[in-house]
């Protein structure tokens, strides 16, 4: 198969340094610490929200609770164009009433899973407030949502697609745009294509 | 429904499979992080393909109809998903909107209280329309054919059938006759393929895998369904089976299947990793299959003696409804190596998986 071209727009040094600010924002917005929860999405939100938790608790010598959600579950699409992965366990073992929930994903994109999320949140009970970080801000929402923390906003296009590579999942921190491949090249069906972009 | 080539990068995603010990729903929730992590699939929406391994994410097939033909992956698949469902049992709010909108029919033309109510369940849980339909209430006793049934049943656009009939292949006439995906609840003799399913989830919960175990399975096997889809499945999983009744219950085909097969219940038992026991239908003894109960109990129902021939961790199974005292005895039904209720329990997770599996996939097309 022919090798997409594709465009660093992060590298690791630049995704440490967002994480790092990322941070420090959540804790100037939040005096009372004990109130905040992460809840990081799957798959890469999960890494993610795990390195905010240390570095949070570095700034304050707190850990805060981690959580993490399968949005799987919650799809908009999921009887029109299947599975898109293995559903995941989701794991919330502490209750979220009344608490500041910090939704962590890598990248923000239409807004639809982002939509799933809230709704399987909402499921565990009603948190006092939910705050959206993503690493990354490509555009095109399909929503009405927007993050309240950001690494880097990346503007792209619908022929492009953002590639997040997390040390923890593919063994180095990189962010890249990758041109869509050809579909006679893909081997997957029109639809199913759209319904990635989509995630 | 296509098998997708999912992308991994992490070579680690393989190794969950099969290796859950006795990570129960209870403390599944409260897994260390860590774990959680290792098991994260790599589902990022658009990316290209850097380090591909083949991966099933949806199955193969547009119905469940018997554990015969299913490979080993998609087994696998059910399994694993089944896993995360069990998860939404155990929250305060026990419903997600995965199958919203979605009118599923359970089509009962036998009684049954444990599988219809399961299936109910998960389709509750799943957010789909469940409609029940059961021959005290349906045409059928009155003398419709199954071809009209299925014609009426298809005129009302359902997603879904779950049928459970007194004939072997009624699923398969159905998928046959209509658009809907079809899941058999037992056919006749011939299969039960979600019992299978929960069965071997259940071992997997507590053995930690399914590969190389010796599963004795004892009881009527001559018109059992359960022990049918669950050599099936476990012959495919790489489970070593051997079964084992009165000659007169013990069908000839068997050894076909690759199934050690023997009279002795002692035998059976020896060495074993998980004891199936099947139900003995009582009407049975009228056909001259047993003289009596009692001495069907006394010859090859499970006593404490009798389990002990058995591996020290072994479980006990049984599908029920248990006639106590007759194919098993009460000490080892409520027994410390009982897992039957956990079966129960697992029956809605399993059937919550095979139904959202399911529904991923595009509607058949009709045959005639």
């Amino acid at each position: 198969m022919a090798e997409p071209k594709s465009t660093s727009v992060m590298d690791a040094d630049k995704v440490d340094r967002s994480l790092t600010r990322i941070a420090h924002e959540i804790v100037e917005r939040h005096r009372e610490i004990a109130q905040l929860v992460l809840v990081g999405v799957r798959t890469r939100g999960v890494p993610l929200a795990r390195r905010l938790q240390h570095k949070i608790g570095v700034i304050e010598g707190k850990e805060l609770p981690l959580g993490i959600l399968d949005i799987n579950l919650y799809r908009d699409d999921i009887t029109s164009v299947g599975p898109s992965a293995i559903l995941k366990e989701t794991i919330i073992h502490f209750p979220i009433d009344e608490r500041r929930v910090i939704l962590v994903d890598d990248v923000l994109f239409t807004g639809r899973t982002v939509r799933a999320a809230l709704d399987g949140l909402m499921d565990f009970g009603r948190p006092r407030s939910i705050e959206l970080a993503v690493l990354v801000d490509r555009g095109h929402r399909e929503l009405p949502i927007r993050a309240d923390y950001v690494g880097k906003n990346v503007p792209t296009g619908l022929d492009e697609m953002v590639q997040v590579l997390l040390q923890e999942e593919d063994g180095r921190d990189e962010v890249l745009i990758v041109k869509k491949p050809e579909k006679k090249e893909g081997r997957r069906s029109p639809p199913r294509e759209t319904a990635r972009a989509a995630r | 429904m296509l098998v997708d080539t999912k992308l991994q990068t992490s070579g680690r995603k393989t190794a969950t499979a099969g290796a859950r010990p006795s990570a129960r729903r209870s403390t599944a929730a409260r897994r260390p992080e860590g774990a959680a992590d290792a098991q994260s699939a790599r589902v990022e929406a658009a990316t290209p393909e850097p380090k591909t391994e083949k991966r099933l994410i949806a199955l193969k097939q547009n119905h469940l109809l018997g554990m015969q033909g299913l490979a080993a992956e998609e087994i696998t698949l059910i399994l694993d998903t089944a896993r995360s469902f069990a998860e939404v049992s155990t929250r305060s709010i026990k419903k997600v909107p995965t199958l919203r909108g979605r009118t599923i029919v359970n089509f009962f033309m036998e009684p049954s209280t444990r599988t219809r109510s399961s299936f109910e369940i998960a389709e509750k849980r799943l957010s789909a329309d469940a409609l029940n339909f059961s021959p005290g209430a349906s045409s059928v006793v009155k003398g419709e054919s199954l071809l009209d049934t299925a014609r009426n049943l298809e005129a009302m656009a359902p997603d879904m059938i779950v049928i459970r009939h007194k004939s072997s292949g009624a699923p398969h006439f159905l998928a046959r006759h209509c658009r809907a995906h079809i899941i058999n609840a037992g056919d006749g003799w011939h299969e039960h393929p979600t019992q299978a399913l929960l069965d071997a989830f259940t071992i997997r919960e507590k053995k930690g895998k399914l590969k190389g175990l010796r599963v004795a399975i004892i009881g009527d096997l001559m018109h059992s369904r359960v022990l049918r889809s669950n050599i099936f499945l476990l012959k495919t999983m790489g489970a070593d089976v051997v079964a084992c009744a009165p000659p007169t219950l013990t069908p000839v085909e068997l050894s076909r299947l690759g199934v050690q097969v023997t009279w002795r219940i002692d035998e059976a038992l020896e060495g074993a990793d998980v004891v199936m026991m099947l139900r003995i239908q009582r009407e049975r003894q009228k056909s001259g299959a047993f003289p009596s109960a009692r001495e069907y109990y006394n010859l090859y129902g499970l006593t404490v003696e009798r389990a002990r021939r058995a591996r020290t961790d072994a479980i006990i199974m049984h599908p029920g409804p248990m006639n106590r005292g007759v194919e098993i005895d009460s000490a080892v039904a409520d027994g410390p190596y009982s897992v039957i209720l956990d079966q129960v329990t697992n029956g809605v997770a399993v059937r919550m998986a095979v139904l959202y599996l399911l529904a991923g996939g595009t509607l058949g097309e009709l045959a005639d």
